[in-house]
């Protein structure tokens, strides 16, 4: 008796097809924490700098995501502009998660860096590839733009430059609308010169398909 | 761990030369199924050669039931392979504009690559008519980024969409698969007879 090739293959296809039906597939993607793997990017930088959120916030870029996990009474005192709360307390309610597109850049921001390096474990978990911990939380970020340190006598252009970056875009990123004060005390004004800009180490979104 | 560049075993740079000998292999296989000639590809509208379909369907059965597998062993960890994300509307309507430009032009995207670097005129047309169509398309979009984003499902998969095992799905897969193979063939038979009356 010779079977027909046609036959053979039809067979085989429907019994790898049973075999997975009845598999635990779904059991099998679930995820789990891979402690060695968050442990690897955890001794990589996962810290975001303030002036480089800043540069991100004015430049208007696209594909990032500031997500401010302190509760909802400090949010309300200040938070960065564009920010999203969700209270640390709650990231475990993926519903809240869903505006935040796991292709961005996800910023956290807390009072310090300690909660949002907690959240940045869950984030990972949930699946989000670019994820940061903004340096110092808000108490660094409200430090710099509310009250910048002075330039030293002997500052070189970019501590200047620095020094009136953070007094221009302060009461912006404060979230209040009063004015800078004017700052020409001790302050000698430079000749123009273009501003560098932060070099932003963005990956792009890889579209891969057909 | 498989995906192995999203687990960071090798670098940018070389994920770009293992693209490259992908795309070069896709390309290669491609023509020795004969996909580099228009007359082949067009004859499927006809039910004449059914080559394109089966090789499809084989592809899908092939890619779906290694992912399953993969999966199931733990090789795989498919929470980290892109998902195209769905549009529906905007899906159908693109699938529509591709079907027709498919059967006028005898060439999908990728098949009209491998006749223009076989040196076929006809691929090499086409390939100019797709950056055309590029073209167009980038300089009416703001006009139809509605429809463009029209019917967003996110990237939603058909275990999902039926609430059904990712498993049973599988299976339902191969039998819808099988349904078409010996479908098509007796579709092919019919019209060799009607085109011997």
């Amino acid at each position: 008796m010779t079977i027909k090739t046609q036959t053979l293959g039809f067979s085989t296809l429907i019994i790898f097809g049973i075999i997975i039906a009845l598999s635990p597939v779904d059991k099998m993607a679930s995820q789990e924490i891979d402690f060695q793997t968050l442990a690897a990017e955890l001794s990589t930088g996962n810290y975001l700098q303030a002036d480089e959120l800043a540069h991100w916030i004015i430049d208007k870029e696209p594909g990032f995501s500031i997500l401010d996990v302190r509760s909802k009474e400090d949010f309300n005192k200040y938070h960065i502009p564009g920010s999203v709360n969700i209270p640390i307390s709650k990231l475990s309610e993926k519903e809240l998660l869903e505006d935040i597109g796991k292709d961005n850049i996800v910023a956290l921001v807390s009072n310090g860096n300690t909660k949002a390096s907690q959240a940045w474990i869950f984030l990972k978990q949930f699946g989000y590839a670019d994820v940061y911990v903004l340096e110092g939380g808000m108490n660094h970020w409200v430090s710099i733009f509310s009250n910048p340190n002075n330039p030293e006598d002997s500052y070189t252009d970019d501590e200047l430059f620095t020094y009136q970056f953070h007094k221009a875009v302060g009461p912006v990123m404060m979230g209040t609308t009063i004015a800078a004060e004017s700052e020409s005390d001790n302050i000698p004004v430079i000749q123009k010169k273009p501003v560098k800009r932060i070099k932003k180490k963005k990956k792009k979104k890889i579209d891969e398909g057909c | 761990m498989a995906p192995f560049f999203k687990m960071g075993y090798f670098g940018e740079q070389t994920s770009f030369i293992i693209a490259l000998v992908l795309g070069v292999s896709f390309g290669f296989w491609l023509e020795r199924a004969g996909f580099g000639d228009s007359t082949k590809l067009a004859a499927q509208f006809y039910f004449k050669d059914n080559t394109v379909i089966k090789v499809m369907f084989t592809a899908i059965l092939v890619a779906m039931l290694g992912i399953m597998y993969l999966t199931l062993f733990g090789w795989l960890d498919i929470n980290m392979i892109y998902i195209n994300p769905t549009f529906i509307w905007a899906q159908v309507v693109g699938g529509l504009i591709l079907g027709v430009g498919f059967v006028i032009g005898g060439y999908c995207p990728g098949t009209s690559i491998v006749g223009a670097a076989t040196g076929r005129i006809d691929g090499m047309v086409f390939v100019l008519g797709a950056l055309f169509g590029m073209f167009v398309f980038g300089e009416i979009f703001p006009g139809i980024d509605t429809l463009f984003m029209a019917g967003d499902m996110g990237s939603i998969r058909l275990p999902e969409f039926f609430n059904l095992s990712t498993g049973v799905i599988g299976l339902l897969v191969v039998f819808m698969a099988i349904g078409m193979f010996l479908g098509i063939d007796w579709l092919e038979k019919k019209f060799a007879k009607e085109e011997a009356k």
